[in-house]
């Protein structure tokens, strides 16, 4: 699925550098969610992850003509939504903390992917454990898990080596087992 | 929670619905460029040079290294070739230290030849400064007869010069006897003046016409040393006086005053004559009175 993804976007990727509006538009249609997901959990709050959306998109058109393909269209966009991100937070200089009701609020429209309410409570305290880790573990928990991409497009995303994405999401993950799970309060 | 759990439930993280009017303003905020007006501008080097950069930097290096290696094999070899050589040379070092020790002996014997030589030359040169002594002592012989006989004619010489200054001093001593005559007459004079022409019987009467009793001394007189006018008083002066009687009125020539060293006399004029022995008997005529008179014409 995901490589059938991937190919369309290369040929419309091709056509818009070639200036084509709907081949454009269609890729707005495949991506702006994800981006879109992506800069709202790193953010905290919807109308930042709006404007940080838009910028990257606009990044997006004015650096088409140098995407050259080596990486997939998703990995490429990614890495501008995190560079648009860390110019955002450079400038604003916060972040602001998730709350426990902020990943009841934003479930998806459709059934819940927990499989038991114990599961959705364990989840959100695995999420609020992410929140606190440094930014090098918590940019691959995103891109990895969040965002669905492989060891392989995260490294390229973050620009480092897959080894590096490994050892990175070890670490994390040690540091999620270590933690204590405790209920969560009425 | 084991690893399994924490990452299915990181897979299921949900994800945040994008706002309804996102995508319409995504899509009108779309801004194409034609890839012809993109391309017309230089976006920097061509992708295959940035694809082969890293390789072509590497192979760059590693060509690099090849050249430095192979200057430092070419190095090696020639300082391999130079050790072989040098390692020949030694195995003539012992006949060349056999040769150099042979050398360092004829080098000392040709030193002590050296020597040897210029003692004989030192010897040659003593024995020319003997011969040249020897020449100079026979010139001393000669010098020291010439000397002998130039001292023999200086003796001569100086017997001379002492009759010379003898007879010059004596000369002396006669003019020195007339001056004395003079300032006697002179004095005399000045006595009769003040007495009637009367002239005084002795030196001692006119003692205040004298400057000096030292004119009453004779210079040839050597016996004789006058120190005061008490020895005028008591007759002791070189010179005799004659005027006994005598007036300026008589005879000029008449002689007064007589040195008998010298035979200088002294005229009743003032006038002083310079008469040898046998003048004195030739020239000097007594007068009817027994005075001696001085007429020269009388020879």
């Amino acid at each position: 699925m995901e490589t059938i993804m991937s190919d369309c976007s290369q040929q419309l990727c091709a056509r818009a550098k070639a200036g084509d509006l709907a081949a454009a538009t269609q890729l707005v249609a495949l991506h702006y969610q994800k981006i879109y997901a992506f800069l709202r959990r790193l953010c905290g709050n919807d109308d930042d992850a709006a404007e940080l959306t838009q910028k990257t998109f606009y990044k997006i058109w004015a650096a088409l003509g140098s995407y050259e393909g080596r990486s997939s269209f998703s990995t490429w966009i990614h890495g501008i939504g995190r560079n648009v991100f860390l110019d955002w937070r450079r400038n604003v200089n916060r972040l602001d903390p998730q709350s426990d009701e902020w990943w009841e609020t934003c479930a998806d429209d459709g059934p819940s992917p927990f499989e038991t309410t114990a599961e959705r409570d364990e989840a959100a305290r695995l999420y609020a454990l992410v929140a606190r880790l440094d930014d090098e573990k918590r940019d691959v928990i995103h891109l990895h898990y969040y965002q669905g991409l492989s060891l392989k497009e995260t490294a390229e995303v973050l620009d480092i080596a897959t080894s590096t994405v490994k050892y990175r999401l070890r670490e994390a993950l040690d540091f999620l087992r270590s933690q204590p799970m405790e209920p969560n309060k009425p | 929670m084991n690893d399994q759990l924490i990452e299915r439930l990181l897979s299921k993280a949900p994800m945040p619905k994008a706002p309804a009017e996102l995508e319409d303003m995504l899509i009108a905020g779309i801004r194409l460029e034609r890839s012809e007006v993109r391309r017309a501008a230089w976006s920097g080097p061509p992708s295959w040079l940035k694809r082969w950069l890293p390789g072509l930097s590497f192979a760059v290096f590693a060509v690099a290294c090849l050249g430095v290696v192979g200057v430092q094999m070419n190095q090696l070899v020639e300082i391999r070739r130079e050790n072989e050589s040098l390692r020949a040379h030694n195995q003539n070092l012992a006949a060349l230290r056999e040769a150099n020790a042979e050398v360092q002996r004829l080098r000392n014997e040709n030193a002590g030849l050296d020597r040897l030589h210029e003692s004989e030359a030192d010897i040659q040169r003593l024995r020319n400064e003997i011969g040249q002594l020897r020449s100079q002592i026979g010139e001393l012989a000669q010098l020291r007869a010439e000397n002998q006989r130039l001292k023999a004619g200086a003796t001569a010489v100086s017997g001379a010069q002492a009759d010379f200054f003898a007879q010059a001093e004596d000369r002396a001593e006669r003019i020195s006897c007339v001056n004395n005559l003079k300032q006697i007459g002179l004095a005399a004079h000045i006595w009769a003046n003040d007495h009637h022409g009367q002239f005084p019987a002795d030196f001692v009467s006119m003692t205040n016409e004298m400057v000096t009793w030292k004119i009453l001394q004779c210079p040839g007189d050597k016996a004789r040393q006058i120190t005061s006018w008490s020895q005028v008083a008591a007759g002791d002066v070189s010179y005799q006086i004659f005027t006994d009687g005598l007036t300026d009125r008589d005879k000029p020539a008449i002689v007064v005053f007589e040195c008998p060293l010298h035979h200088n006399v002294g005229l009743l004029d003032g006038s002083v004559q310079q008469l040898s022995e046998s003048a004195m008997t030739n020239l000097l005529v007594r007068d009817a009175d027994g005075r001696r008179v001085f007429t020269p014409n009388s020879q």
